[in-house]
């Protein structure tokens, strides 16, 4: 194990927070709404995970997801808890790779009850593949050092003497 | 013998002699000519193409739409993911360090005091390579996450 | 759960298995009835209901009939080679385009064009290990013919894969919603055709057996369970072959029924081909297959590439 005794691991009460406890169709037939709903702690978390590259220092924006998209998922089985059923059914039911394609009149019913309760509107088809604008208050990460090696060679001298190469150029086809 | 004397039918031509043979070669109907076929052929795939090009356009929509959907939940099992990676890593040190108390010496993450990375900074993450991740597991729990492909 | 998977997959398999091989009866049935039609007689019609039991009981009558060897022949390779040749083609109909537990062939296409080109070998050692000049001859011309034509096979699958950009076989259903690909290229469509009638040795190209001097071709040593498998053999290729003409020029979802009625339909054609055309030359044929096939495919591949890129 390459993780010793001084590396900071949390605790693992730290960590437990209530899950998700819903399988994939659910989650696919929920996914554009949950991303539109949870738009803002979404690209938080992410922006941190990117930025940082350790999952030690995200913890508390990844709580924020989880709870947002605890809270979506509530909200649904309050108020279109029928229709979310039906669409997620049928994207199980219809493919092997969850597909939405093939449920487009259960995503409809879906989307309008999803509208008119929550008053979310389904995101367009490529929106989470757009490049989107996100406003945040986390600091600009520093740039990156530049690297410093203590046993680098040393360059040449300025007025090093430079002699003529002993057995011609070796790129003769450039310079002849 | 009265049989006999019934009068014999030969075996004649009809009257008038057979119909003279029908050799002349009789080619099939030509119901285009090369140009038209031609031009057919060129029309027909040319709407095809457009045909094909509509179908490909819906295809791409498809699997941007896929993507997507994947994009929005993505966030949600990373910070899951996350949490569930952090407990088994400190699962797995505290089980070495249980597992090796008795070894003189030893210190956790180490080798005898001997370092992976000798020039990270202290509390540095490095993720440890798959099997030493599942070195505390189960083998089963290794199996399934090993050949998790088989099985999708 | 695991061992769950693998129990349904095993079934799974085990009903294709069952399933292939009573088509294949059917199909030889399906044969004889419409040559029979085709030459004004009646094919089978005694056992059973109007000839419907014909494939049992010749399966019956195949298994049950003494296993005879050739003196001197290599026996292991005589014994095995048709077994070979029909755990291979059992082995292709792997890649049907359905999803077994809701699993498809990724990489389908490039094992298809593995399993075609392995069952020339036990084509050639069936062939060699007969011990007879009639079974080596006739099997040494059913492998020339028979990798000739795979060449333009997959010369003509190239621009079906670069249409959709994809080994997978269930992609073919996706990318054909609009229109079939037999309006697309019908004249490749057409060297499909006939190169899969060469490449499974069908009349009008079936030199393997046509020849008087050759007897029966690669098959002549072998009686009973040996020929009915590499009969089987055969028929489970053609009938392969026929549904991949469906799948990439027909279109349609292989969970339909109008699906398997052109599947059908194109077993027909495989017949009624076998009922109508003389045989062709065997120069010819080879000539058929460098000489117009190949530049055919490739400048086909040529001109689709240029589609497609002109799409992105």
């Amino acid at each position: 194990m390459v993780l010793t005794a001084d590396v900071h691991l949390p605790e693992e009460s730290e960590l437990t927070v209530p899950e998700l406890q819903l399988s994939s169709p659910a989650l696919f037939a929920g996914s554009f709404h949950l991303g539109k709903y949870c738009e803002q702690a979404n690209n938080e978390f992410m922006l941190c995970r990117l930025e940082e590259g350790d999952p030690r220092k995200c913890l508390k924006e990844g709580k924020a997801v989880t709870a947002c998209t605890m809270e979506f998922f509530r909200k649904v089985k309050q108020s279109c808890l029928q229709e979310f059923n039906q669409y997620a059914n049928c994207i199980d039911k219809s493919s092997g790779d969850y597909s939405l394609k093939q449920c487009r009149t259960t995503q409809g019913v879906f989307d309008k009850c999803v509208l008119d309760k929550m008053n979310i509107e389904r995101p367009g088809f490529g929106y989470f593949c757009e490049a989107r604008v996100h406003d945040t208050k986390r600091p600009k990460p520093l740039p990156e050092p530049k690297a410093v090696y203590p046993d680098a060679t040393p360059a040449l001298p300025e007025n090093a003497e430079k002699k003529p190469a002993r057995f011609g150029s070796r790129f003769y086809w450039m310079t002849e | 013998m009265e049989a006999c004397q019934v009068a014999r039918k030969q075996d004649l031509p009809p009257p008038g002699g057979y119909k003279p043979i029908p050799y002349k070669r009789v080619p099939a109907k030509t119901l285009f000519s090369g140009y038209t076929m031609f031009a057919g052929y060129f029309g027909i795939t040319a709407f095809a193409m457009y045909l094909y090009s509509l179908n490909y356009k819906q295809i791409l929509r498809d699997q941007i739409e896929m993507r997507s959907a994947k994009m929005a939940i993505y966030p949600m099992l990373l910070a899951e993911r996350d949490r569930a990676y952090l407990k088994q890593l400190r699962k797995n040190r505290d089980a070495e360090a249980e597992l090796m108390k008795d070894v003189p010496g030893w210190e956790v993450g180490t080798y005898y005091g001997e370092k992976v990375y000798k020039l990270l900074p202290p509390d540095t993450l490095v993720e440890p390579i798959f099997h030493e991740y599942y070195a505390h597991s189960r083998s089963w729990e290794w199996f399934q996450r090993a050949y998790l492909k088989l099985r999708s | 759960m695991f061992m769950n998977d693998i129990y349904m997959i095993f079934l799974g398999l085990l009903i294709l298995i069952i399933g292939i091989l009573v088509g294949v009866a059917y199909l030889t049935l399906l044969e004889r009835k419409v040559l029979g039609y085709i030459q004004i007689r009646k094919g089978p019609n005694k056992v059973g209901f109007m000839g419907i039991l014909q494939p049992f009981s010749d399966a019956i009558k195949l298994f049950t009939k003494e296993q005879t060897y050739p003196n001197f022949s290599n026996y292991l390779s005589y014994y095995f080679s048709p077994i070979l040749s029909f755990i291979l083609s059992l082995m292709i109909w792997l890649l049907i385009p359905y999803y077994f537990n809701m699993i498809s062939f990724n990489l389908g296409i490039l094992f298809f064009l593995c399993c075609t080109s392995l069952g020339v070998y036990t084509v050639m050692v069936a062939g060699w290990s007969s011990n007879s000049n009639y079974a080596l001859l006739g099997g040494l011309r059913a492998v020339a013919q028979t990798i000739s034509y795979e060449v333009s096979l997959a010369l003509i699958l190239m621009s079906s894969i670069i249409m959709i950009m994809d080994f997978n076989l269930m992609m073919f259903f996706v990318y054909q919603n609009y229109v079939w690909f037999i309006i697309l290229m019908f004249p490749l469509s057409l060297c499909w055709m006939s190169s899969s009638l060469a490449e499974t040795n069908r009349t009008p190209f079936d030199f393997a057996e046509g020849e008087s001097e050759l007897v029966s071709g690669f098959n002549i040593e072998y009686s009973s369970g040996g020929f009915a498998l590499i009969f089987l053999a055969e028929y489970s290729s053609i009938l392969f072959m026929s549904l991949l003409f469906i799948l990439m020029y027909m279109g349609g979802f292989s969970l339909s029924i109008i699906f398997y009625l052109k599947l059908v339909f194109i077993f027909f054609l495989f017949i009624w081909v076998r009922g109508t055309l003389p045989r062709y030359r065997y120069d010819k044929l080879m000539y058929l297959a460098w000489k117009s096939y190949l530049p055919i495919s490739l400048n086909f591949l040529l001109f689709f590439l240029g589609f497609k890129i002109l799409l992105l």
